[in-house]
């Protein structure tokens, strides 16, 4: 853990410096988790309500943080399994197939007020959008996120080398994809 | 967001294609959101944890349950203020009768209620039936004398009594009836098993269940038994009583046996003797 985490812990848990504190950890946190939360939801909407929820957890539960892990480890486990809760609410509202709800995602994609089907990073978002949960959040917090396998284990209680074969197929998915789109 | 090579690195032999896209999310978000966002969160929050929209006056509830009971004590003490405690405030007064709630709503009505539309002609009930006419004003039940001038009093002492302690009501077993109907059961059950039982091994003629056959039969005379053999040979059609009876059937005497024998040689009987000793009066040829 950073040593600035550890100042900032330790200010959340007194009284008199805990908004302060709280405030440090959001500015210092929000656009990694935003981004991160963005890429599984899609929508701007959907992922600032996420992530005010994310943070609204992480207020209720930051006391009692145990610290035997990074803060941002704990940080980005708590966005996504909010994100993830918030992907299943969304499936039992629209009571929609599994397959189904990738397309809705698919859809939001499309519906961006930027998107350019012309342009490969769009597509990349489409081949994204096509792969199964796991993979998904594997390959955008590899990718994207740059995080390590060693972290990224702890953040969804897989082993290492699980997560580099979802990683791998995650890719090939991907590239056939945009190949044959 | 700054693209670090060694991710591309190894992208690179999974997928050159891959590798080869911007990095960079085509997402976006207004330039202002990151800004204000950690308020806007902390004002949720805070509103989450604002305490509730209504109020009531500090102390409120302090000596409700006091003041509650002194006014029911007070009887009809509606409309004054007996209960005490800062948030006690008086009820408002109900009308005492239905005449004088009427005229405050409609005195028109309240007047025209004390009219009745209806009327009989007089002498009716004289006329339909005189004892109904003398029945209309007596009334048979009684209460005690001063009852009325009593009831007040008896229920503000039985306020003031501590509550005792209700008698558990008592419980009826629904499964007495239920017991009835097991016990019935059982005995149907335990006759059914004592009777096939019975059936089963009470079995006429078997060992140990007739022991007075034997006897009974040394009574019969040959000739009764031979009628009752040869009309169970009638009655019974299979091979194996059929032989039975026919065996049973056959009249033997000294004579025949004699001319049985006599067509066997007299060594051999002689051998038959030896092996089977006993039969000492057996007849020689």
């Amino acid at each position: 853990m950073t040593i600035q985490d550890t100042e900032l812990l330790l200010q959340f848990r007194n009284p008199e410096t805990k908004e302060r504190a709280f405030t440090a950890i959001i500015r210092k946190y929000q656009e990694k988790l935003y981004w991160h939360i963005r890429r599984m939801v899609v929508e701007h909407e959907d992922a600032n309500d996420v992530l005010q929820n994310v943070f609204i957890r992480v207020w209720n539960g930051l006391e009692n943080f145990r610290e035997d892990s990074q803060l941002y480890t704990w940080l980005y486990r708590i966005a996504t399994n909010e994100c993830l809760s918030y992907l299943e609410q969304q499936k039992r509202k629209s009571a929609l197939p599994l397959d189904e709800t990738e397309s809705g995602l698919s859809n939001k994609v499309i519906a961006d007020k930027y998107f350019d089907p012309n342009k490969l990073e769009w597509k990349l978002q489409l081949a994204i959008q096509q792969l199964p949960e796991k993979q998904r959040i594997v390959f955008t917090l590899r990718y994207y996120d740059e995080m390590p396998y060693e972290e990224m284990s702890r953040v969804l209680d897989t082993s290492e080398g699980a997560l580099k074969a979802s990683y791998h197929h995650a890719v090939k998915k991907i590239e056939d994809y945009i190949l044959n789109h | 967001m700054n693209v670090k090579n060694d991710i591309l690195e190894e992208l690179r032999p999974v997928s050159e294609l891959v590798a080869t896209i911007s990095r960079e999310t085509p997402y976006r978000v207004a330039d202002d959101y990151f800004t204000d966002l950690a308020n806007r969160v902390l004002l949720r929050i805070k509103t989450q944890h604002k305490p509730l929209a209504f109020n009531v006056p500090d102390g409120y509830f302090e000596g409700f349950a006091e003041g509650m009971l002194a006014r029911i004590k007070a009887g009809a003490g509606l409309g004054t203020s007996a209960g005490s405690g800062p948030g006690f405030e008086p009820m408002k007064a109900l009308p005492e009768t239905v005449d004088q709630e009427l005229s405050g709503l409609s005195p028109l009505l309240a007047q025209l209620r004390s009219k009745e539309t209806y009327r009989m002609p007089e002498g009716y009930f004289e006329e339909v039936s005189p004892i109904l006419a003398v029945a209309k004003e007596l009334n048979p039940y009684t209460v005690p004398e001063e009852y009325f001038h009593q009831l007040p009093v008896g229920i503000e002492e039985k306020l003031e009594q501590p509550q005792e302690e209700k008698k558990p009501a008592k419980v009826v077993a629904f499964g007495r009836r239920t017991r009835l109907w097991q016990y019935s059961a059982a005995a149907v059950v335990a006759g059914l098993i004592l009777t096939i039982g019975w059936l089963r091994l009470h079995v006429p003629g078997s060992h140990g269940t007739s022991p007075t056959v034997p006897v009974s039969l040394a009574k019969v005379s040959d000739q009764d038994l031979q009628n009752f053999l040869a009309n169970t040979h009638a009655e019974n059609d299979t091979p194996v009583d059929q032989s039975a009876a026919n065996i049973a059937a056959l009249d033997f005497n000294d004579g025949d046996i004699k001319s049985l024998l006599g067509e066997i040689p007299d060594g051999e009987l002689k051998q038959y003797m030896d092996e089977h000793g006993g039969a000492v009066d057996i007849a020689t040829n």
